[in-house]
């Protein structure tokens, strides 16, 4: 993102909103450089070399995704980091962690010198790794957690992936906190989960598919939060699916442990019902679980509890054709984030106080940096979006390469006409 | 925002409300259930002809698809679209294309180029038949030969058949079935069947580790124990119990089960004195019923079998007439837009 000597820009007329500084005004944002250098009253001797014309729109803080599968290296048929950041852009992300299962794994620094350095190139958003925490997240081994670090991986994570016990589990956290980098852990069982694919509730049954009890992910919860106690590790839970799970994390966080966490964009939107008729799109991890569920989730979400983040995560369509079990488990989000985010705004899902902050301030302060804001000084991480305008999800307008897009034909609204990364113009509609 | 709660059942359906697939008995209204009884009723007594084939599939040409092993199933299957007079193709999967490496997709549209009419498919995914219903050749009529722990319906409603023949009708019926529900695909669809027939009760009996969760969404009633399970009962039907069950946690032994839940002439006398026995077979004598039962004066069992085949007889012709109705439909349908498209 290289930027002109003297790059000043100025966005006027929007409702600008920042969740940390508890701005909600009518202002102007004056920016120069990567800084934004002020709101409200335009400084002496700016000039202006572009204005955004921001008038009946919001201005936001650059939206952070804590959690995306770009799909490279590895998975050229799937998505690429050009083709799915772009997608990040147009929907007013700036800063982005990716997924370390990649092939090969984000356990080396030189994997993730190699995304840090495609993701410059294609200068469309901020891109942060995860490293994986187990040596080829094959849960055995101790990863290089210092030299992932030193490479800028900025959480440590096994995803999706077992670890073969507690034991490997604990000396990974405590090996961590010694390093000092924060873990990002999504609780699974792998005995209760089984070969399950989908909540385990009265839909499975009627499917006849394996359900995913919650006590799946709560049991490895509970066992999480003793280790990280012990530990002292810094801890962050990604993508949790049940309501109890939330209220345990609450309930640890009110007893004095320093854990917070996130949900899933399409957990909100979601649940178990939607997978009648056998929909392979439906095929998530972690799964969609009941309609209380996903009430429980948004409460969270509008108490300030939990960050949302995207968990894209594209497959060309062969991935999809295939009975519901055998697809593979995952959707598109990316390219459908910013609207489907106001959608639910507008359904009174989400305060629209605590969308904007559940991807701005409490991602930021979850990576613990500098980010999300929008007060003078700050980086210029800044979104221009219609939040009422109409949108049609359109398969030929997708950016990313991802086809599992699960709102494609479907009507929504929030449409972003201008993305700044670092006072960078990195999207702007026609 | 949610995409669509379509149920299962609305892709076997055609624009007339008719049977083009039969994929599933959940959804299906009265009307057809009875209907697929009645032409099943009527192709009984071409059965028991000495020249059993009637014309109806004349030119056909049916495939069976088994992802899964079946003798019986497969050739009750076969000898259906014999006596419609079909041509059939049964496709040894196991030994062909999907074990070099194709895909299920693949295999599908090869054998769709073929001319073929209709799949009679039977595959180890719950949703298989459905997917290839609704995503791979829509064009061709899909029966669903069992697929996974979703849905046997052919089963379902030749059972419904036989209870039927022997019972009358299904209103004052309390209906009692016994052991794996949990895997059972046989289960889920006998239980939609009988709901929407009109049975008075349906109860699934076993011990909580084969029984699903949330089994009462599906409008039966669990019980643990066969005396309370089987007071009252008029139409018993036993599942059989696969061996791997007693692995991997879900049952301690046989021989528990066998005490707890094997259906002998004393947990038989719990139920009414006129209950018939049933079994979807094969079974297992001695794992979850007497030979003493199985082959008593209550048991049905036998003519279950017999019943197979004007049952799946009835399916394919209903669903082959359906499936038909709606190409020319569209045929129709492409040829009006066609005529109206040209200068007058």
């Amino acid at each position: 993102m290289k930027l002109h000597p003297q790059h000043r820009i100025q966005i006027l007329g929007g409702t600008v909103i920042d969740p940390q500084s508890g701005l909600h005004a009518v202002k102007d944002v004056f920016i120069e450089n990567d800084t934004i250098v002020a709101i409200g009253t335009k400084p002496q001797d700016f000039q202006v070399e572009k204005t955004i014309d921001a008038s009946g729109q919001l201005v936001l803080p650059g939206f952070i995704d804590l959690c995306a599968f770009l799909a490279e290296p590895g998975f050229a048929q799937k998505g690429s980091i050009a083709s799915e950041t772009r997608a990040a852009a147009h929907n007013g992300i700036t800063t982005l962690c990716c997924a370390p299962d990649t092939k090969p794994v984000i356990d080396s620094s030189a994997v993730a010198n190699l995304i840090k350095d495609r993701a410059q190139q294609a200068g469309n958003v901020r891109v942060l790794p995860l490293g994986a925490l187990s040596a080829g997240l094959e849960g055995e081994q101790l990863s290089n957690m210092n030299g992932l670090k030193e490479a800028g991986c900025v959480a440590l994570t096994n995803m999706d992936a077992p670890m073969r016990d507690s034991r490997v589990v604990m000396q990974c956290y405590h090996y961590a906190a010694g390093v000092g980098v924060p873990v990002m852990i999504t609780p699974l069982d792998k005995a209760l989960a089984d070969v399950g694919c989908m909540h385990q509730g009265p839909t499975s049954t009627k499917l006849g598919l394996a359900g995913i009890p919650e006590s799946a992910e709560t049991v490895a919860l509970a066992q999480h939060l003793l280790l990280i106690e012990q530990t002292g590790v810094k801890a962050h839970f990604n993508r949790i699916s049940s309501g109890r799970a939330l209220a345990m994390i609450t309930d640890a966080k009110a007893k004095g442990l320093n854990v917070t966490a996130d949900v899933a964009l399409g957990n909100l939107c979601f649940i178990d019902e939607d997978i009648l008729g056998f929909d392979s799109a439906m095929h998530v991890v972690p799964p969609y679980r009941s309609e209380a569920d996903r009430q429980a989730l948004l409460a969270g979400v509008n108490a300030g509890e939990l960050a949302i983040c995207s968990n894209h995560r594209p497959h060309e369509i062969a991935a999809k054709m295939a009975p519901f079990a055998a697809s593979e488990a995952g959707i598109s989000v990316l390219d459908s984030f910013a609207a489907v985010l106001m959608n639910l705004v507008k359904r009174g899902d989400l305060t629209l106080e605590a969308a904007v902050k559940a991807v701005t301030q409490t991602p930021a302060a979850i990576l613990d940096r500098e980010l999300g804001s929008l007060r003078v000084g700050a980086l210029a991480d800044v979104v221009v979006i219609s939040a009422e305008q109409d949108v049609v999800v359109e398969k030929a307008a997708l950016q990313s390469k991802g086809t599992n897009n699960p709102w494609i034909g479907q009507a929504l609204n929030g449409k972003v006409s201008a993305t700044l990364c670092a006072g960078h113009v990195v999207f702007e509609a026609e | 925002m949610t995409s669509k709660s379509a149920s299962p059942s609305a892709v076997q359906l055609n624009e007339q409300g008719r049977l083009k697939h039969f994929l599933t008995t959940e959804g299906l209204s009265r009307e057809i259930l009875t209907e697929i009884l009645d032409t099943a009723d009527s192709f009984i007594s071409t059965q028991e002809r000495s020249v059993k084939t009637v014309p109806l599939l004349r030119g056909k040409t049916v495939v069976n698809l088994f992802f899964e092993n079946s003798t019986r199933t497969r050739s009750t299957f076969e000898l259906a679209a014999k006596r419609l007079s079909a041509d059939i193709l049964n496709l040894d999967i196991a030994r062909s294309a999907t074990s070099k490496g194709e895909t299920l997709m693949d295999t599908l549209w090869n054998l769709q180029s073929m001319y073929s009419d209709m799949f009679v498919v039977r595959h180890a995914d719950s949703g298989a038949a459905h997917f290839i219903a609704e995503h791979v050749t829509p064009n061709v009529a899909v029966i669903n030969a069992g697929d996974g722990r979703h849905a046997h319906p052919t089963q379902a409603m030749l059972d419904m058949l036989t209870i039927r023949r022997e019972k009358g009708q299904f209103e004052n019926l309390t209906v009692a079935i016994i052991g794996d529900i949990l895997h059972s695909r046989v289960a889920r669809s006998q239980i939609y069947a009988l709901k929407t027939l009109g049975a008075a009760e349906v109860r699934v009996i076993g011990p909580n580790t084969l029984l699903p969760n949330d089994i009462e969404a599906l409008g039966v009633k669990p019980y643990n124990n066969m005396k309370q399970g089987l007071k009252g009962v008029d139409v018993i039907v036993t599942l059989r119990l696969q061996k791997e069950r007693m692995q991997n946690a879900l049952l301690p032994s046989e021989s528990e089960f066998y005490r707890m839940y094997g259906l002998n002439t004393d947990k038989l006398a719990y139920a009414n004195p006129d209950a018939i026995v049933m079994h979807p077979g094969p079974i297992n004598r001695g794992v979850e019923i007497e030979s003493a039962v199985a082959d008593g004066p209550q048991s049905v069992i036998l003519k279950q079998v017999s019943n197979g085949i004007p049952l799946r007889m009835a399916v394919m012709a209903m669903a082959m007439s359906g499936q038909t109705q709606e190409q020319q439909a569209q045929e129709q349908q492409a040829q009006d837009e066609q005529n109206s498209g040209e200068p007058a």
